[in-house]
């Protein structure tokens, strides 16, 4: 978590305006780092396209929650119902042991609900669903040689897999956007392990759900949305742009 | 010495070695364990063929005698006695992977020990149905409950001897290959020679080094990558190589 508080002292720091009013908190340095956020959430998303880099690090913003799959085995995120804004899904995990010890996954009301289960906790799962494509998802289900076939079942060799999230829904099937688990896991709980979507800054007592380390990559890339606001090339753009190509490097 | 190992931990130690213990594997831990049944097998059997051993022998008791009915498929021969092998073995010369094949003979006399089940153990020699015309001719090779054979076709094995014989059950004993993929669990003993566990490592690191070299933009993986993997080159293993002399 990064203090609000810290950016902003740092951002005047850098713009010299220690003490004075000619920028302020909610007209400017908010929009800015709220910008920065948004930017960083990009940022990151290129980065875990190509491997370069692990949502794990972002460990402010990782929850694992219980869900009940329907019976096709499919897994509905709303964010309205969890509270958190959805990012990426970081791990599926089927078969979970549970807190408390001997919970028993609340019955699905029809056959396309899933549910979301709060009152449970994740302890433990051998398991992991590795992501497949939509066309090895249908090619490979009695191909024993990938993940989520249906044919081995015994212990060790056991493999999941999950189709990304698509939108099945009809005028009879009313649920939106849902994963899909292979072994079929229906009625029982799954794990899953996601990244939030970092919430907006609204006061300067506020933490950013970033980690310290990239503290100076928001206030650079913060400065940059500010430098905006005072015309192209200036030089406060020109040399944040270069620390924020910089930094971007690094993490690429 | 048979193995002190289970193939799990086989299985997971190449798994290390090849790098593929994380989610975005290339290679799937059930990949891995065929590769090791199919080396395996192979090193077992010539293991098995040059070494005189009882170490890898299974037992099988009461397996029923059956009388194929008539049916429609030609290959199962209506109205013959025979057995169904209980697992698939080694196809070693003249059916080298039956070690035996015996009845209990239940009205002999036992003379030395009434404490045990009175019976006399009776072993079947193999023939073939060309040979088995010659033994007809012959008083002292004659097929008879008391001096029955056998011959294998594919998973069956025919009975002579016991046309006139109701013993209804036979024990088997059999080189037996690995068990299915589909049915292999990790965790139980691995029977397979500890001194040849080496050459077994090696060669399914072979193995595993080919599939991770073909280029992976051949995968389906939807992203745009022209790099192909870093493995290294699989070498060539010459026929003079000490795995082929020792093992052939």
């Amino acid at each position: 978590m990064i203090p609000v508080q810290a950016v902003v002292d740092l951002m005047k720091a850098e713009i010299d305006s220690e003490g004075s009013e000619r920028y302020l908190f909610d007209q400017d340095f908010k929009p800015a780092i709220n910008s920065a956020i948004d930017w960083l959430v990009f940022v990151f998303n290129r980065a875990f396209e190509n491997n370069k880099f692990s949502g794990e690090h972002l460990n402010d913003l990782i929850r694992t929650r219980l869900w009940v799959a329907n019976n096709f085995s499919r897994i509905q995120y709303d964010p309205a119902v969890v509270g958190d804004g959805f990012w990426s899904y970081l791990g599926i995990h089927p078969e979970p042991e549970v807190y408390p010890v001997g919970s028993l996954p609340p019955a699905i009301p029809n056959d396309y609900t899933s549910l979301f289960v709060p009152t449970v906790s994740f302890v433990n799962s051998k398991y992991n669903a590795n992501l497949m494509t939509l066309e090895k998802w249908n090619e490979n289900s009695d191909n024993v040689f990938e993940a989520g076939n249906n044919v081995l079942t015994q212990s060790g060799l056991k493999s999941y897999a999950y189709k990304t999230t698509v939108d099945y829904s009809s005028t009879s099937y009313t649920q939106a956007k849902e994963i899909e688990i292979r072994p079929a896991v229906p009625g029982q709980f799954v794990a899953v392990t996601y990244l939030k979507t970092p919430d907006n800054v609204n006061l300067i007592t506020d933490d950013i759900e970033f980690p310290d380390a990239i503290t100076t990559l928001i206030v650079r890339k913060s400065l940059n949305f500010i430098a905006t606001k005072q015309g192209d090339n200036t030089t406060l753009f020109a040399i944040t742009e270069n620390d924020v190509n910089s930094l971007l490097k690094l993490i690429n | 010495m048979v193995s002190n190992t289970i193939l799990r931990y086989v299985v997971d130690d190449i798994a290390k070695d090849l790098k593929q213990t994380f989610k975005e594997k290339s290679i799937q831990k059930s990949q891995i364990a065929y590769y090791v049944m199919i080396v395996a097998n192979r090193l077992k059997s010539q293991h098995i063929s040059k070494i005189s051993s009882g170490a890898y022998v299974h037992a099988f008791t009461d397996l029923p005698v059956h009388i194929e009915p008539i049916g429609s498929n030609p290959n199962n021969i209506a109205g013959r006695k025979r057995i169904v092998l209980p697992n698939a073995i080694y196809d070693f010369h003249k059916d080298g992977g039956i070690d035996y094949l015996s009845y209990w003979d239940r009205e002999a006399v036992s003379v030395e020990c009434i404490d045990t089940p009175e019976f006399t153990r009776r072993t079947f020699t193999r023939t073939t149905p060309k040979e088995s015309e010659r033994l007809y001719y012959d008083k002292y090779e004659k097929p008879s409950a008391s001096n029955p054979y056998y011959y294998r076709q594919g998973k069956y094995l025919y009975l002579l001897g016991l046309e006139c014989s109701d013993v209804a059950t036979l024990e088997i004993g059999i080189y037996s290959t690995f068990d299915p993929l589909t049915k292999i669990d990790l965790d139980a003993e691995f029977e397979f020679p500890e001194e040849l566990l080496l050459i077994l490592k090696r060669q399914v690191l072979d193995l595993g080094r080919f599939s991770l070299k073909m280029p992976q933009d051949r995968a389906n993986d939807g992203i745009d990558s022209t790099l192909l993997s870093g493995a290294n080159d699989q070498k060539l293993v010459s026929v003079n190589d000490p795995i082929n002399q020792t093992q052939q």
